[in-house]
């Protein structure tokens, strides 16, 4: 894969998604309410002690017992499952709008008439997917831990640990929309497709954060979201196939 | 071939439902040919375009481009030599006609967008969405972004399928200008139209290579054949001419007689006049890229 090529339509799918603002905001409004609005509310909560996580602590799951502290069970638990939520939901649609949309319209052939590979194609698909993740996601993440380090609530450790699993969710959800979008024929389908894969993430997230005891939960997630990842990546690529997408 | 352009050798393409599109063809077409891939539809026409343009991979054999193999290094830059219209393609609701023309000259590296909203009658359109414009401005818009760089080689893909005979017209004229000097491979089911642009063809059926020739060697290789009008009926006339021993038959109210026009119709004449037959039209008939391609087709 050339960069020479990639750059080019990276600076068309950057623009194209830029101009579908519903796509852009139907993907972004679910993420700010998960990234943004429930992680200060539970924040303020935590301040004010009108929170029951009392009650979470009073029956401890196996990998939460050393969380005896409601703050920390809120750091370590509740935000990293907040952020991996998000993560995951935030690229799926723009990512299925982004692949989906030039095989339903038929633009594809516009493109492959190009001097560009359909591999360099799907590459300046997905990072232009991230470039909007990153964009739209990172500001809310990063409101969310400057309050957190100036609360005095985490120190500066707690940083990593929450943004890795959210980087880690957004390039898993990136790689199963993208195979699901190569599996799928239309948008619809691409999106029930997504439905159904979202559901045992998320369970198998929820199980990892409650089975791995310590800090090292975190990046123990992070590392199964990135096998997952790269699980989704090379089905998608090699078993797939580039074919699919022009068929 | 030291100078093909295109190479298609021993190539097979089989997808992956089974279907097989390229049953072993070789093929190629040198520099400056003016060549037309002809076929029934399924024959393997887009598919060949495909491989050209490096979206499908051989199963088996070698394609190549200005003697690079598609997808092997170098293949790159002789992709960049080469201005691809394809088979209309779905035209984007976000993208306007100068934003898609600059996406176009970023990845050849050359072209002047300016200049080619100015050649093709697109600068009023510059900030149109593609989707918006009319089929005729569509097709122009593509055919400025395979001319934009000014490319050694031309791959038409039926450039004008699902236009009104006024815009194909308009897409022809650009097309004649566009072809001067440059290797062309036209893919299309409109016989007249490869006929009117192109120097040979290439024949392909059932993913096989029927028939690789010349337009010219294909006509010479076709019966002489002359067209008879008489003021008598035409039944009179078919029987006058079998009566003189030529081999004919009726058409269109007139006869059509198997025999070359300038060798034999005086002679034929003279006799059709001495039996009282009044012959007010003789014409050589010149067979069409039609009649040849039925005729091979049909075999």
């Amino acid at each position: 894969m050339r960069w020479s090529a990639i750059r080019p339509l990276l600076w068309k799918e950057t623009r194209q998604l830029g101009r579908n603002r519903s796509a852009l905001l139907t993907s972004s409004l679910l993420p700010f309410v998960i990234l943004f609005v429930a992680p200060i509310q539970i924040l303020l909560s935590s301040r004010l002690g009108g929170s029951n996580l009392n009650t979470l602590r009073d029956a401890p799951l196996p990998g939460i017992a050393d969380l005896g502290d409601p703050t920390q069970l809120v750091v370590q638990f509740m935000y990293p499952l907040l952020l991996v939520l998000g993560g995951l939901l935030l690229p799926s649609l723009t990512t299925t709008y982004a692949i989906v949309a030039e095989r339903e319209r038929r633009s594809l052939d516009l493109l492959v008439s190009l001097p560009v590979t359909v591999g360099e194609i799907l590459a300046a698909k997905l990072l232009s997917v991230l470039i909007v993740t990153a964009l739209v996601g990172l500001p809310y993440v990063s409101v969310v831990l400057a309050l957190l380090i100036v609360l005095g609530v985490a120190g500066p450790a707690t940083v990593p640990a929450l943004l890795v699993p959210f980087l880690a969710a957004v390039v898993c959800s990136t790689g199963i929309a993208l195979l699901l979008t190569l599996l799928a024929r239309d948008f619809r389908t691409a999106n029930n497709l997504n439905g159904a894969f979202f559901v045992p993430i998320l369970f198998l997230s929820i199980g990892t954060l409650t089975a791995i005891g310590g800090p090292a939960r975190t990046y123990v997630l992070s590392a199964m979201l990135l096998v997952l990842a790269a699980v989704a990546f090379l089905v998608a690529l090699r078993w797939i196939s580039f074919e699919r997408y022009l068929e | 071939m030291a100078d093909a352009v295109i190479e298609f050798e021993a190539t097979s393409k089989r997808y992956r439902n089974g279907t097989l599109a390229l049953d072993d063809v070789s093929w190629s077409i040198p520099s400056g040919a003016r060549s037309c891939l002809l076929g029934p539809n399924g024959s393997g026409k887009t598919t060949s375009i495909r491989l050209l343009e490096g979206a499908l991979a051989a199963t088996r054999g070698r394609v190549a481009l200005f003697g690079r193999e598609v997808n092997a290094p170098g293949y790159g830059e002789a992709r960049r030599r080469t201005g691809i219209v394809p088979q209309n393609a779905g035209m984007y609701a976000d993208l306007t006609t100068a934003e898609y023309l600059e996406l176009a000259r970023r990845l050849y590296r050359r072209g002047d967008v300016e200049h080619a909203l100015e050649t093709f009658g697109l600068a009023e359109h510059r900030n149109k969405r593609l989707a918006q414009l009319s089929g005729g401005f569509q097709r122009r818009v593509v055919l400025a972004v395979a001319l934009m760089s000014e490319p050694e080689l031309l791959l038409l893909d039926e450039p004008t399928v699902g236009l009104d005979p006024i815009a194909a017209h308009d897409v022809h004229a650009y097309l004649r200008t566009a072809m001067a000097g440059r290797t062309t491979l036209l893919c299309t089911h409109n016989l007249a139209e490869a006929e009117a642009l192109c120097d040979d063809v290439i024949i392909l059926r059932g993913g096989r290579v029927l028939l690789h020739a010349s337009l010219e060697s294909l006509r010479e290789r076709r019966h002489p054949r002359t067209r008879l009008a008489a003021l008598q009926p035409a039944d009179a006339l078919l029987a006058a001419v079998r009566a003189y021993g030529a081999d004919a038959s009726l058409l269109d109210g007139g006869v059509v007689v198997e025999m070359d026009a300038r060798r034999d119709a005086p002679a034929l004449l003279r006799d059709l006049l001495t039996r009282g037959i009044d012959v007010y039209e003789c014409v050589p008939i010149t067979a069409t890229l039609e009649d040849m391609f039925l005729e091979e087709v049909g075999r």
